[in-house]
């Protein structure tokens, strides 16, 4: 519930959303193809999705931007991770620190807050535009990165 | 638009940039709910989304878990049915010393966890909480739990579990794959080097509830992997999983 805690910033609303997902993830499990990717990133995206779904249907009552996302925070927490998901999380981490530094904390506050192209406008002080231009660019530069 | 090392080149094309956004979370509003719908009909789509979404998910190790209240988990029990029980035998066993065959079906499990599933599709997903212990007290924080069980060798089996430290059960609902006949399937743990210990033999077309006693409840935590092989009828008679293994995973906090 943590990942849609972060998204969301309300106990409640968190329950709400995993409620949703987990109801979506045991009627749906079927679906699931692991040719496809891992369990693990399946679930996890559910929950994700569910929580996004609850932050746009609650966009007046959630906190958007409260909480300043802390990139040191989040680097070290990522090179601290379980040894098994090291190899694939130091990938991600490096493939991301391989991105001017805007372009990384525009994917970042959009993973890991649930932000919206104009929210990480305000929060960075953009453009909207801007921010989507890094954002496709960014994306395109991870996939090169990670997939080589 | 930049001199950017890694961030300069050829942009994504249409459909992968919708499925990296989607997976991203910025794809929004009716965008978002048109991606969705063409995502339920276009297996393309489907193979780019899911190739993000594991590009991305070691990013959440950045969460610490959070427990929901109970409240929560009885209410989605209840609502997908888990409230009407399956029964079943449930058989816990006195284990012999590891044995060569364990030896081997350890080598084959290390081999097997560094690799992503192949053919068929397996799921098993354990959630672990421990509702027990009194939110307010962080040293005593509860862990969530998944363990995601690939399928083995194309098995075609698949489950969903979820473990309730409250109740102290493991709850299992089979998914997909046939019962093989005079053989049955049945689940194990194993934590760290320790030998694999069995909860049971498991049905894998129903609902299941399967009881833990006081070692396995202590014994299943972040890192105990899972694992299901198919037996004998009634399971292995040694308490030592003779048959091939069929799902494997890992529980890991969410």
């Amino acid at each position: 519930m943590g990942v849609a805690q972060r998204i969301l910033r309300d106990r409640a609303l968190a329950e709400e959303a995993l409620h949703d997902a987990f109801l979506q993830i045991w009627r749906n499990a079927a679906r699931f193809d692991d040719a496809l990717g891992t369990a693990e990133a399946w679930v996890v995206a559910i929950v994700r999705y569910r929580a996004l779904d609850r932050r746009e249907r609650e966009a007046r009552h959630v906190r958007t931007g409260d909480v300043p996302f802390d990139e040191a925070e989040a680097a070290g927490v990522l090179g601290n991770v379980a040894p098994e998901a090291r190899a694939e999380g130091m990938t991600l981490q490096r493939c991301l620190e391989g991105l001017r530094p805007e372009v990384r904390q525009s994917i970042l506050l959009a993973y890991v807050q649930g932000c919206s192209h104009p929210e990480i406008a305000a929060l960075l002080g953009h453009p909207i535009g801007t921010v989507k231009t890094w954002i496709s660019r960014g994306l395109a530069a991870l996939k090169r990165c990670i997939d080589q | 638009m930049n001199g950017g090392r890694d961030d300069a080149g050829d942009d994504l094309a249409p459909d992968e940039l919708r499925a990296a956004e989607y997976a991203l979370g910025t794809l929004r509003g009716a965008g978002r709910a048109r991606f969705e719908a063409d995502l339920a009909k276009y297996p393309d789509l489907q193979a780019l989304v899911a190739a993000w979404e594991d590009r991305f998910v070691t990013l959440n190790e950045l969460t610490p878990p959070e427990p929901p209240r109970p409240e929560v988990w009885r209410r989605i029990e209840r609502e997908v049915g888990l409230d009407q029980k399956a029964g079943m035998k449930v058989r816990h066993r006195a284990l012999p010393a590891p044995p060569a065959v364990w030896r081997r079906w350890w080598e084959s499990l290390a081999f097997w966890r560094g690799l992503a599933g192949l053919a068929a599709a397996v799921a098993v997903i354990a959630i672990g909480m421990n509702l027990l212990q009194p939110r307010f007290n962080p040293e005593q924080m509860a862990t969530e739990l998944v363990a995601a069980l690939q399928s083995q060798e194309g098995s075609g089996v698949s489950f969903v579990a979820f473990y309730d430290t409250q109740s102290g059960a493991v709850r299992l609902l089979g998914l997909s794959g046939q019962q093989v006949a005079d053989k049955d399937y049945e689940l194990w743990y194993i934590r760290g080097d320790e030998p694999a210990v069995s909860m049971g033999v498991i049905p894998v077309d129903e609902r299941t509830e399967i009881p833990l006693d006081q070692a396995a409840r202590e014994k299943i935590a972040d890192g105990t992997i899972l694992a299901v092989t198919l037996e004998q009828k009634g399971g292995s008679p040694t308490g030592v999983a003779q048959g091939p293994i069929v799902a494997l995973g890992k529980a890991t906090p969410i």
